[in-house]
């Protein structure tokens, strides 16, 4: 089948096929890990996307939902995962390295594109399945006054509608990757997508702070209204084509299958042939590096880094300063993590400010030491969008350099790393979150936040260290940091949960237990910091 | 200064390096030779302490591997066969970096850059991001490292590769003025032409063994040739020189293409 699409596509099948199989195979052994465990992170995607589909799937039995809005809600979710994934894999579909090695091949430019596009489609359409095959059935059971007799058809029409809806999010994805490429250099390109990612992670969590407070508070007519900005927008294109398809041939559903199909041909294949047939072009696009500008030789340290004498400390934490600056898996993954900020922003100007006293008062949020995690969450995100990738890199064969050297303590360059994630993230993170506070609180706000310095200091401390003790000498295999982030994030979660139990306990015990508590924090956080500072010096 | 004594790498069941044994006396500069595979850069990669032996005894700058490996590695400067760098650094980070590693002071490290750089030819280009370097200006980063801390003894993996004549022709006074003043050199190399104008003794490796070991003109009496790669021809067997090549074009030549 896939050799038919070679041909419409005019690549050569036989090339096609070979490629495929090589890309597969290198792929494959890339991902494959030590301990025999290869695509656990797909997996682990998937495994997400499951549960993620299971709640979708019981949402019709909790709320009234009609066909067009539960089709909406699927395919939003759809679209946006895909969205979120493809961004990854921009460097996949246009890479430089590809250029040396098919330049002077017989092979040509569609047949490529063709090989680097399968290969995103098929783990596309493996996350679609995960996320969709549960509210597929889970459809048939809608109840509204819009929905029909075809009901039980549900599952037959959604899931190709899903499919387009996903074939339209790469290929608009990778459409705006391929021009971009031509207005832009590969380091502006690569800037713009690894900058816009901090907004995905902030989406769902204030998607999840926003939505509870709407919906008590919209009215159905005032619903109806709000679902009519979605025809504007391709997930509600695609949404129109089920709705249509189950019976409810309403001009309006006409227009938008309409959009949906038009759309997917016209801004999805038209482009996406254009860019196969120059795809060459496109990479020695990517070749060109911005220019070699002359410059004069100038030999810098970075501010914090002649805090500390011990000249090991030093290297590490000027290698990892750098790292943090310019690599694009570290900067990806570092910026996702700092949505989280917006979370906060969002969800406190939500709440506002009018019940917000001292710290221990019952009507503060919720409750006011449990309301303090969420500070310890935005800083252990940024921390983890760090620390975790920095143990691997794309040059961590350079790592001989590190095994080369005489140190006598290897563990000092990790600690150099600790330095820069203490210096250049937690400080910076715990001020603006100072800030925050105090802007929503007044001063007031502050003792909400003193004790993130402590969590966060200790998180950086007990985070585990790479077995070597240097950083960026693991191969970075996408899937395999992703994984392994995801321990320490998870255990660290449960960790400050009990650090909250233990401030709520003290305040149910005794006020001023909870005030001994609560000081006790900060200052073992503040001297711990110096006590970091100078030992380390 | 460099002591190898029944020196042995494995690999499951294959000999990397067999059982090899020699002495490099301070102020000497010796070329290795041998064919791919031979075992050149395992043996160097061991001499460094990049790999750990599976038997026998190193000894360099009068520090043993096996239990003084710090001191050791204080005293050599390396340059790898390949050119693998943490490509977001720019050349004077890099060479910072390395300065630091190897516990230089600050301020002369700051000192030596701008020198290196000026010597290389590469002060436009210190400030400026590895991953945009050509392979000659790569090289000429991984010399500069080795050269930084001043070492006693370096250990050279096809130094030369990728570099402009002009480099090459300094690089090779560099590295004669550096023996004459007691620096000890092991030269890894491929280029006998190179070996030959540099290096007073030869030493080959062919299969993991040691199958040469002598000052150029002893070589060229033992094995009755003149030219340098006769005599290594001759000591790592590769003979059928001329049935080779006709295989080789009649291989070429067969047509392959069905367009």
């Amino acid at each position: 089948m896939f050799e038919k699409v070679a041909i419409m596509f005019g690549a050569s099948p036989t090339q096609y096929r070979q490629l495929l199989e090589i890309e597969k195979m290198v792929e494959k052994r890339a991902f494959e890990r030590k301990d025999g465990l290869p695509h656990l992170s797909l997996a682990l995607t998937c495994g997400v996307c499951f549960i993620i589909s299971v709640l979708l799937t019981f949402v019709p039995f909790l709320l009234p939902m009609d066909t067009f809005t539960y089709a909406l809600t699927g395919i939003t979710m759809s679209m946006m995962m895909i969205g979120i994934w493809t961004i990854p894999y921009f460097d996949i579909l246009l890479s430089p390295i590809n250029y040396p090695v098919i330049a002077h091949t017989p092979v040509s430019s569609r047949t490529y594109f063709l090989v680097k596009l399968t290969q995103v489609a098929t783990y596309t359409v493996w996350l679609l399945a995960c996320l969709n095959l549960m509210p597929a059935i889970g459809g048939i059971w809608i109840r509204s006054e819009e929905s029909s007799q075809f009901q039980f058809l549900f599952p037959l029409v959604y899931l190709p509608s899903v499919f387009m809806s996903g074939l339209f999010t790469i290929g608009v994805m990778t459409t705006f990757a391929g021009y971009l490429t031509k207005l832009y250099t590969r380091q502006a390109l690569r800037n713009i997508a690894q900058y816009a990612q901090f907004i995905f992670p902030a989406l769902f969590p204030t998607m999840l702070v926003i939505f509870p407070h709407l919906l008590p508070s919209i009215s159905k007519d005032k619903l109806t209204s709000v679902l009519k900005w979605f025809y504007a927008l391709p997930n509600g294109w695609f949404a129109g084509i089920v709705s249509l398809a189950l019976g409810q041939i309403e001009r309006h559903f006409l227009i938008l299958a309409g959009l949906a199909v038009a759309s997917t041909f016209f801004l999805v294949l038209v482009p996406l042939r254009s860019i196969a047939k120059s795809y060459s072009e496109y990479l020695s696009y990517l070749l060109e590096s911005g220019g070699r500008r002359k410059s004069k030789l100038r030999v810098k340290t970075p501010l914090f880094a002649r805090l500390f004498r011990n000249r090991t400390i030093r290297a590490g934490m000027c290698l990892s300063f750098v790292y943090l600056r310019r690599d694009k898996h570290i900067l990806r993954q570092f910026f996702a993590s700092l949505g989280t900020i917006i979370m906060l922003v969002v969800l406190f100007a939500r709440d506002g400010s009018s019940y917000m006293t001292w710290p221990h008062h019952s009507n503060a949020i919720g409750f006011s030491p449990g309301f303090s995690g969420t500070f310890y969450f935005v800083g252990i995100s940024a921390i983890t969008g760090f620390i975790s990738p920095v143990r691997y890199s794309e040059h961590w064969k350079a790592s001989w350099m590190l095994t080369l050297a005489p140190l006598s303590a290897p563990n000092d360059l990790w600690r150099g790393v600790q330095a820069t994630v203490l210096l250049y993230i937690v400080v910076p993170c715990t001020l603006l979150m100072l800030c925050i506070a105090i802007f929503f609180w007044g001063i007031l706000g502050m003792f909400y936040v003193l004790p993130v310095l402590t969590v966060l200091l200790y998180f950086v401390i007990l985070y585990p260290k790479p077995l070597s003790g240097f950083p960026l000498a693991e191969e970075f295999v996408q899937q395999q940091v992703a994984y392994e982030s995801l321990v320490p994030f998870l255990t660290s979660l449960l960790v400050i949960g009990v650090f909250v139990g233990i401030q709520l306990l003290t305040f149910w015990l005794n006020i001023w237990v909870y005030y001994g508590f609560y000081f006790f924090t900060v200052a073992s956080g503040l001297i711990g910091f110096i006590y970091f500072l100078r030992g380390n010096r | 200064m460099i002591h190898v004594t029944h020196l042995t790498k494995k690999y499951g069941a294959t000999k990397a390096v067999d059982d090899i044994s020699f002495e490099v006396q301070q102020g000497e500069i010796v070329g290795y030779l041998g064919p791919n595979g031979a075992g050149k850069s395992t043996t160097l990669k061991m001499l460094v302490g990049l790999l750990q032996p599976t038997s026998g005894e190193i000894s360099v700058a009068g520090y043993s591997a096996e239990t003084e490996l710090l001191e050791l590695k204080q005293r050599i400067g390396y340059v790898p066969e390949e050119a693998q760098l943490y490509e977001h650094l720019t050349l004077v980070e890099h060479l910072q970096l390395m300065g630091r590693l190897y516990h230089v002071e600050e301020v002369l490290i700051a000192q030596k850059i701008t020198d290196l750089a000026k010597l290389f030819d590469m002060e436009a280009q210190a400030n400026q991001r590895i991953s945009g370097f050509s392979q000659g200006m790569r090289q000429k980063c991984l010399i500069m490292s080795a050269l930084l801390h001043n070492p006693n003894v370096l250990f050279l993996d096809e130094p030369f590769t990728n570099l402009d004549v002009t480099t090459v022709t300094l690089m090779k006074t560099v590295l004669q003025r550096l023996v004459e003043l007691g620096k000890t050199i092991l030269y890894c190399t491929h280029i006998l032409e190179v070996a030959e104008t540099l290096c007073p003794r030869i030493m080959i490796i062919n299969a993991g063994k040691l199958v040469a070991d002598a000052p150029v003109e002893e070589l060229r009496e033992q094995t009755n040739q003149t030219a340098l790669n006769e005599i290594f021809a001759e000591l790592t067997e590769t003979t059928g020189l001329d049935e080779k090549t006709e295989e080789a074009i009649r291989i070429v030549m067969e047509d392959t293409s069905d367009v």
